[in-house]
């Protein structure tokens, strides 16, 4: 949207976008910060920074559009480009290495996986957690938007900024690697 | 009803028949699928092969459990009441 297309909103408009359109997200931005983060103070405070850079730029977003998308968008940039550098804890794995791996031709042939679908409905949340929580953040990311959140792939497209075609492929490696740490622990918790 | 009792029989007792050919193909567009993303004529097709393939019918059943476990097995992390009044409290002093 360009300067001159951007509405002219009155104290009072803004405030009820804000509360109208915004705030019932604020759930669902909390546990997508403390998925991302893993930690509650943190999760606060990039939930906080969200809503309060959310109303700032309040005129770029276009009402009746889907603010929980734009919302999660602000959302994700303000954990890559603030949050994640100054994390005491940052990533410890090179994403570009990983995708550079994932992407290579084999890597679709050597994942497979002998999961079977009783041991993932015996599982309980927490085991879930924990495979889910093993993943790199950016696999991770895709699952939570798409399972959890239940975003098309056209919205995850726009929350990651990346091609359509990026979101099927990156989430088809996500869910291969999840199957392959489901599995692991189950073998170690002993399923069968 | 043979034919499918013996598919049946041979799954259940853990004797997989040789993989689906498309394996890795099939796993992709099943994914779409699942996620509502296929479209009429990928959904037509991928139904036609759910019919006779017993190692899609095992990645679609597996897929679809993993979503399902992923959205209801989780557990939600609610945003605390008072970081939603602060927040309202920081937009007031800030207009």
């Amino acid at each position: 949207m360009s300067e001159q297309e951007k509405p002219i909103l009155s104290k009072v408009e803004k405030q009820r976008i804000f509360e109208n359109e915004f705030m019932p997200h604020i759930n669902s931005m909390y546990n997508f910060a403390y998925r991302l983060t893993f930690d509650e103070d943190d999760a606060k405070d990039l939930v906080q920074d969200t809503y309060l850079k959310a109303f700032r730029f309040i005129t770029s977003f276009q009402a009746g559009t889907n603010a929980k998308a734009w919302l999660f968008r602000i959302l994700k940039n303000s954990f890559i480009n603030d949050f994640r550098k100054k994390s005491k804890q940052p990533s410890k794995v090179d994403y570009q290495e990983v995708e550079n791996f994932y992407n290579s031709d084999d890597v679709d042939e050597a994942i497979t996986t002998d999961l079977r679908v009783e041991t993932v409905q015996d599982m309980i949340g927490d085991e879930v957690a924990i495979a889910l929580n093993a993943l790199d953040v950016d696999f991770r990311t895709v699952i939570i938007l798409c399972d959890l959140e239940g975003f098309t792939y056209e919205e995850m497209a726009k929350i990651l900024d990346i091609p359509i075609g990026t979101v099927r492929s990156r989430l088809h490696r996500a869910r291969n690697l999840l199957k392959e740490k489901l599995k692991s622990y189950a073998k170690t918790m002993g399923y069968k | 009803m043979g034919l499918h009792f013996t598919k049946w029989f041979q799954w259940s007792r853990g004797k997989h028949e040789k993989p689906c050919p498309d394996r890795e193909d099939c796993l992709k567009a099943l994914q779409l699928y699942i996620d509502g993303e296929a479209d009429m004529e990928l959904e037509g097709k991928l139904k036609l092969k759910l019919e006779k393939c017993m190692c899609c019918i095992e990645n679609y059943n597996l897929d679809r459990s993993i979503k399902e476990a992923i959205k209801t097995k989780l557990e939600t992390k609610c945003c605390p009441e008072e970081l939603a009044n602060s927040i309202r409290i920081k937009i007031k002093e800030s207009v």
